[in-house]
């Protein structure tokens, strides 16, 4: 049976919310896995690192991340860009911020990561719409154990938070659906192939120049 | 479609963080009150302090209105 990790620790508010929405996760995973998982408390790099080495297929975190890692604690970074090389191999699911921007990619361009599903900025989240949250935070896996394969996920996911922000807005909860529609504007799963390569300061120059001339054109034209 | 200039959407933000000044909102690690919103979004972050939780605020107030102003233009409002 495939082995899935789910890292959950808790050591302020916002934790405390992820954690309890990784809770049914944890259960759904059961039927498709063996699930061990560290979560409710402040988690330490070693024992993460121990654990993603015996032959976890699928590791799951739920918390604080950065650009370049994922937090265990205030000052534990239990995953990050000097020990991704052990997500070689697997399949990562996150709900944490900024992670697939540098660690995600990295983890997949470099380190042989199958796929790595998460988001590219902060991810916003509001109290008067826990529900709604935890419904959009935890439905790619939900999706992903269905069959789907990841690309289908992530676009059946951003069509799920659609409905989602059509709910929240016929309740009047502008702001919670404005947040959740930012959160699914930067979902990403990255898989090999699938990345678009990052853009240089001298490619985005280019590009505004020739933008900067074609409308130059256009106004010279008449257009 | 209406338009909706970006002072309307804030408008609407407001009048709803207003009604609700206690319910929290979380950018990450980052949390403010729909009370501090409202003041970052009329322009009144002034009235509490910390020059950096003031940009913050700013920052993630424009995300919310272009959030918002992608759901105007999708036609869910």
């Amino acid at each position: 049976m495939n082995v899935a990790l789910v890292v959950a620790p808790v050591f302020d508010d916002v934790t405390g919310y992820s954690c309890d929405w990784s809770n049914e996760i944890v259960d759904l995973l059961k039927t498709s896995y063996n699930v061990f998982a560290i979560a409710g408390r402040e988690i330490g790099r070693t024992e993460v690192e121990e654990a993603l080495k015996n032959g976890v297929n699928l590791y799951v975190h739920y918390g604080h991340g950065s650009e370049d890692c994922h937090w265990g604690s205030r000052k534990a970074k239990v995953v990050d860009l000097k020990n991704d090389v052990l997500l070689g191999g697997k399949e990562v699911y996150c709900m944490n911020c900024l992670s697939a921007s540098k660690l995600g990619r990295d983890a997949v361009e470099k380190r042989g990561c199958i796929a790595y599903y998460g988001y590219t900025d902060v991810f916003v989240f509001s109290t008067d719409a826990l529900k709604e949250f935890k419904l959009f935070a935890n439905a790619g896996l939900k999706y992903r154990l269905l069959g789907y394969s990841w690309k289908s996920t992530v676009d059946f996911v951003k069509e799920f938070a659609d409905v989602i922000v059509e709910k929240l807005c016929s309740e009047g909860k502008y702001i919670a659906a404005s947040a959740l529609k930012h959160d699914a504007s930067v979902l990403v799963c990255w898989e090999h192939g699938s990345m678009q390569k990052k853009k240089s300061w001298l490619d985005i120059i280019k590009e505004s120049l020739k933008r900067i001339f074609k409308r130059n054109k256009s106004v010279c034209c008449g257009v | 479609m209406m338009h909706v200039s970006d002072n309307e959407i804030k408008q609407l933000l407001i009048e709803e963080a207003k009604r609700k000044p206690n319910e929290k909102i979380f950018f990450g690690g980052v949390s403010f009150t729909y009370g501090d919103l409202a003041l970052a979004l009329e322009g009144k972050v002034e009235s509490f302090s910390g020059k950096q939780k003031i940009n913050c605020l700013n920052m993630y107030a424009k995300k919310l209105i272009k959030s918002f102003r992608e759901i105007h233009a999708r036609g869910s409002l």
